[in-house]
């Protein structure tokens, strides 16, 4: 071959790889479809525009409506849109009750305090219960309202451990950590406290600088929270202002790694082979 | 010239390969063994287990029928691992090797494992709801399309019978196979029997020696070992053929008329065909729940259920359908699932004066608030022609 030759093959092959590399090289500099929409639907979730939120997630969802985490979230939305209609619209029901709770919770989790506040003073005033009063405490201490929830669990705190955590929280929160020790006496765990309960507590436990039982407490709380829930729950953990002060310990990074004991129930999946209620499916 | 037997396995084996790998079918929804393990759940429940439905139910009726009809044909003529072992021992005759034969007592020992296998199988599957078999089954190591459900054991046990049909004619068969177990004590009273006219015999013991089952065929004059598979090698085997054939496929009783194999192979097609028209004609479904009394005016609303695909996701289902927030189906209710591969079925019967299908659609396509594991739940069923987002696509 001559060396024309030679060099017009080179040549070839280098164009060859040029163009089938520049599209390449292209795709992946350039964003995601619908990505500045989702980004833009989060902002404004953050900010509590829940509606306007929507609209970014629905549109990230129809510019790529193979993303399931577009689709998701806009399902999520649609799903939160839904309740806040049911909840503003209707009256005092089981069904009101069971809408109000899923609305409070994913404003809890999405760290929206001024919405869960909102709502659950509406559902405290209609419930005048202990569990409406549970709402409204975690929605003020998830606001930073701590004033008004010392005011809301000087009546309540009694009433449940982990009643009495918040209000301990809220004191400690208050700069009144005496206060906060003694009313947190009351917020013993049982043997068979709940994981939201174990949660509470072992932040109570880290804002008194009780780090040791802080710890524990959030081992046992990830122990007891189904797998499924894991992530959420770890991220609370990693967010939560009143655990800052573990964060630095080498054993809060082998708490975050507990895994969870909980035998889920069957609620389905395409294979036996990763479930995790193998065994027990048709219970 | 390829006997009927020969062209039934064949045949059968190019369906159930096309079946699953061409029109990707799902094997297993017609496995018979389904049959046996789901049996209690069906019967007690009223649900089937894990991936199993109602065709497996039938597939092992028609295995039932044909044991009383025609013996343990089903293993000798369609069973897939049974053609397997035996072409790859075909196989290995003609590359010169001499098949082993295994000495009497440790054959009877063997034999056992498949009973004390079955024990353990179906306690297990009913202790635990779920199909333990499969981990461990050749012929879904052979036809799960290589899905996640197949563990290594099953590759194992699959290897391990296509490598010892090397030495051993039918090893799995013989030793290990759990349906076998299930159908040998009904098998012994099965109508067609291998008979032996003892006045023609020679005596040569070529039929014993050609039984892959490792029958003695040439010590009595009928063999009414439960293991025969009719397959009617010792009858091939055999070298006295004038006249009157010394060793035949008869029928039991004082008649014993003959029976060729070209019809225990169209017995075999029919009942198979008779299980598969049947589970046409009586869908059953393999899911079922209901609540409260319908009333006469009852709607039934008919939905084709993308991720529908087993038990775990019929539960799921109905979790969705009996959710209890804004979206409540309130009102009683009825649901059949029919779970299938990719996309299954389901009738919902509801009282049209108390809710509605835009709210049932709703209900099983919206995230739900799930309060055992404190998060939002996302609905993993596609309902056909309804798009809650209005995005278009699939």
């Amino acid at each position: 071959m001559s060396p024309m030759k030679r060099l017009s093959s080179a040549a070839s092959i280098v164009a060859l790889v040029l163009v089938v590399a520049a599209p390449v090289a292209r795709a992946e500099g350039a964003p995601a479809p619908g990505a500045a929409h989702y980004a833009q639907g989060e902002a404004l979730l953050k900010q509590g525009q829940v509606d306007e939120a929507a609209k970014f997630f629905l549109a990230a969802a129809r510019a790529a409506p193979k993303n399931q985490a577009y689709v998701q979230r806009a399902l999520v939305l649609r799903r939160i849109q839904g309740l806040r209609r049911f909840v503003a619209k209707n009256e005092l029901s089981k069904r009101w009750v069971t809408s109000a709770r899923s609305l409070h919770l994913f404003y809890v989790q999405s760290g929206l305090g001024p919405l869960a506040v909102e709502l659950d003073t509406v559902a405290h005033q209609r419930m005048q219960n202990a569990t409406s009063a549970t709402w409204l405490a975690e929605a003020y201490l998830e606001a930073g309202q701590n004033v008004e929830a010392t005011n809301l669990l000087a009546t309540y705190s009694g009433q449940s451990p982990r009643l009495a955590a918040y209000h301990a929280l809220a004191l400690a929160r208050l700069g009144r950590p005496e206060d906060a020790r003694r009313v947190g006496q009351r917020a013993v765990v049982a043997e068979d406290a709940d994981p939201a309960t174990l949660f509470d507590v072992a932040r109570l436990s880290a804002a008194l600088g009780e780090n040791e039982k802080a710890l524990a407490l959030l081992r046992t709380s990830f122990e007891r929270t189904p797998a499924a829930a894991l992530p959420l729950a770890k991220g609370r953990a990693r967010a939560s202002s009143d655990l800052a002060s573990l964060a630095a310990l080498p054993s809060f990074a082998e708490v975050l790694r507990t895994q969870s004991k909980v035998k889920q129930t069957c609620r389905g999946g395409s294979s036996c082979s990763s479930c995790p209620n193998r065994g027990g499916c048709g219970k | 010239m390829p006997t009927p037997r020969r062209l039934f396995q064949l045949g059968f084996l190019v369906l159930i390969l096309v079946g699953v790998f061409v029109v990707e079918g799902n094997a297993e929804r017609w496995c018979p063994f389904g049959g046996v393990e789901t049996m209690y759940a069906w019967f007690i429940g009223g649900n089937s287990l894990c991936a199993t439905g109602i065709t497996n139910l039938f597939a092992f009726g028609a295995i039932l029928l044909s044991l009383v009809l025609l013996r343990r044909a089903f293993c000798s003529h369609a069973c897939p691992i049974g053609t397997v072992s035996e072409w790859t021992n075909d196989l290995a005759r003609r590359w010169g090797w001499k098949p082993k034969r295994v000495p009497r007592g440790l054959d009877a020992v063997l034999s056992l494992l498949k009973y004390a296998g079955l024990v353990v199988i179906v306690w297990l599957t009913w202790v635990a709801a779920e199909l333990i078999f499969r981990g461990f089954c050749p012929a879904y190591a052979l036809l799960g399309r290589h899905g996640e459900d197949i563990t290594m054991w099953a590759y194992v046990v699959g290897g391990g019978t296509v490598l010892l049909s090397l030495f051993v004619t039918l090893p799995f068969c013989r030793w290990l196979c759990p349906l076998a177990a299930v159908m040998n004590p009904i098998s012994r009273f099965g109508l067609v029997r291998v008979t032996r006219d003892e006045s023609s015999c020679v005596s040569c013991g070529k039929c014993a020696r050609a039984c892959p089952m490792g029958i003695p065929v040439d010590e009595a004059p009928v063999v009414t070992q439960a293991r025969c598979t009719a397959c009617g090698t010792c009858v091939d085997a055999c070298p006295t053929h004038a006249g009157q054939p010394t060793l035949a496929l008869r029928t039991a009783g004082r008649r014993r008329r003959l029976v060729p194999s070209a019809v225990v192979a169209g017995v075999l097609l029919l009942l198979f065909a008779g299980a598969v028209l049947g589970s046409m004609l009586l869908p059953i479904p393999s899911f079922r729940w209901s609540r409260g009394e319908l009333p006469e005016n009852a709607t039934v609303l008919e939905l084709s259920v993308g991720d529908l695909n087993c038990r775990g996701r019929a539960t799921m289902f109905r979790y969705f359908l009996t959710r209890d927030d804004d979206l409540e189906v309130v009102g009683p209710l009825r649901l059949h699932a029919w779970p299938a591969p990719d996309r299954g079925r389901v009738e919902i019967s509801y009282d049209p004066d108390l809710t509605d299908p835009e709210t049932i659609h709703m209900a099983l396509t919206m995230p739900y608030y799930d309060y055992d594991i404190g998060m939002m739940r996302m609905s993993p069923f596609g309902i056909e022609g309804y798009d809650p987002l209005g995005l278009g696509g699939d």
